[in-house]
């Protein structure tokens, strides 16, 4: 056998090696389609065909299921997409604007501040939902590494086959169907529920010994605010109408000063009810911990108006290309509610 | 050559689906046990409640709550439940098909540990019930116990909170 029949067996034996690799790991790796969705919301964006948003949501569930991007197009012609993740902590948040970043420069952007009471990530889980759907950048790469608990490894993101080789067990049907191609499953990143379960019997949080935000997390807030100034995009804090994590007053205090002393815009949606007109028996679908479609509605309807007339967000209505974006968007909507609607056994508008 | 390639493949396919290098489930300590092992057990109108224990069984024993309240744990399956009984709260989390106990919290001064410590209880009564083995965080004395852990909060000296917490879920 000749040296270079030697070598190219040699590679053909790799490649076919490489490939059944890659094919094992789209079988083995979580699709987050049947359920949990919520784990594909960050990798949705990249589907996105016209990135040019001029508003971006960062944060966790309070802002992807309380916010609705088509309320605020179709009402103020706000071009937004929210990129949201379960539980995603600050340092994610942060890394998650540097990424989209790279895409498009909004106007402004909001970010809920419920998970300044982190200062390290709490579960790997939340991790995994959050950095794998990103695409690999430096942002990427520093999330990652900002984000891992002890127990992870950056390799097992690099290769999540080393991380997920033991769901063979738990492999259905979805596994295979949505092995290179999955289908959509938020609104611009909203997450849409319309059933309703009033808020009752709220608990009240536990006294802590200390109510002070981390380190940690004040540093990402502070990289977040540079960043903005630095590409002149404005910064809006904002706290999301939920009940629940407990939102304590000494939390409230130390926004509230830090915008005072950046000059932010800060919208604690928790004390304006009145404005809202959020109704905790009816615009709800799980007790308060976030919105159904009239709850996001409202909130989006009474907070695009303050993004329209306050901050100034321009109105790109008349965009044909947007128009055509939004006018198909909003077909998907609507199909979305009245799936809802079917699967919850509701009649729109009771 | 199609050998070396046939047994990569086999190699790697065993790899792939043999069990996970992390540890297994039964290296750990079951959370039964540990809630059986523990001694930080409340007695709760005669029942003995302690963390990582099963719930359902100790749910049918207390009877039906005064309020409940359940949040689903952001983007998982199952749910974080808080039930009330009076002047005690009970939080659970989800372990699979079980709901085990997460945290028992007392509410007011009308409820007491077994060793007698309650709200308004001092700092001398605390370290008399419990001892002096424990962890002092800004006020906050912790005691821990296998996988599970009492913490007492004070404000000048007085007792303002009691909970006893699973360190299992804390740390899940």
């Amino acid at each position: 056998m000749t040296k270079k029949r030697k070598a190219i067996r040699i590679i053909v034996s790799l490649l076919i090696v490489v490939i059944s690799l890659f094919f094992l790991q789209r079988l083995l790796v979580p699709k987050y389609v049947d359920d949990i969705i919520e784990g594909a919301f960050i990798k949705e964006f990249y589907d996105e065909e016209n990135k040019d948003f001029n508003l971006i949501f960062l944060g966790d569930c309070e802002v992807y299921e309380n916010f609705s991007p088509q309320v605020l197009w179709d009402e103020y012609g706000i071009n937004s997409y929210i990129r949201g993740s379960a539980d995603q902590y600050i340092w994610q948040s942060y890394y998650l604007l540097e990424d989209t970043l790279r895409y498009t420069k909004p106007e402004a952007v909001v970010f809920n501040v419920l998970s300044m009471q982190f200062d390290e990530s709490q579960r790997e889980a939340y991790n995994r939902m959050s950095l794998e759907g990103m695409e690999w950048s430096s942002a990427k790469v520093k999330a990652i590494l900002a984000s891992m608990k002890e127990d992870e490894h950056f390799l097992d993101y690099v290769f999540p086959i080393l991380r997920y080789h033991s769901r063979w067990s738990e492999l259905n049907e979805g596994d295979i169907r949505y092995m290179f191609d999955t289908k959509r499953v938020s609104n611009n990143g909203y997450y849409m529920r319309v059933d309703t379960r009033p808020a009752k019997d709220v608990p009240v949080g536990r006294p802590l010994n200390d109510y002070s935000f981390g380190e940690n997390a004040w540093k990402y807030l502070d990289m977040m605010r540079e960043l903005c100034e630095k590409e002149n995009i404005e910064l809006i804090l904002i706290k999301a109408p939920s009940l629940y994590p407990y939102w304590y007053e000494e939390y409230e205090k130390q926004i509230d000063d830090y915008a005072e002393k950046y000059n932010l815009r800060y919208y604690n949606f928790l004390e304006l009810g009145d404005e809202t007109k959020i109704n905790y028996d009816t615009d709800t679908y799980d007790g308060g911990l976030h919105m159904n479609l009239k709850g996001a509605t409202k909130l989006s309807e009474y907070f695009g108006r303050i993004l329209s007339e306050d901050v100034g967000l321009t109105n790109l209505r008349g965009d044909a290309e947007l128009e055509r974006i939004w006018d198909e968007n909003r077909a998907e909507y609507e199909a979305d509610k009245e799936a809802q609607y079917q699967l919850y056994g509701i009649k729109e508008g009771t | 050559m199609k050998k070396f390639i046939a047994l990569t493949l086999v190699l790697m396919m065993a790899l792939s689906l043999c069990a996970c290098g992390s540890k297994a489930p039964a290296e750990e300590t079951p959370a039964e046990e540990s809630a059986a092992n523990s001694k930080f057990v409340f007695d709760l109108n005669g029942t003995q409640l302690a963390v990582n224990a099963d719930f359902a069984p100790l749910h049918e024993k207390l009877g039906e709550e005064d309020s409940y309240f359940e949040a689903k744990s952001c983007a998982f399956d199952g749910l974080d439940k808080t039930y009330t009984y009076g002047n005690v709260e009970i939080i659970t989390y989800p372990d699979g098909d079980i709901d085990r106990i997460s945290s028992i919290r007392l509410l007011d001064e009308t409820a007491a540990t077994p060793e007698g410590i309650k709200i308004g209880s001092t700092t001398e009564e605390v370290v008399a019930a419990y001892g002096e083995d424990f962890e002092d965080v800004l006020g906050e004395y912790t005691y821990k116990d296998g996988d599970a852990q009492l913490s007492i909060l004070f404000n000048d000296g007085v007792v303002i909170s009691v909970t006893y917490f699973s360190l299992t879920n804390l740390n899940a």
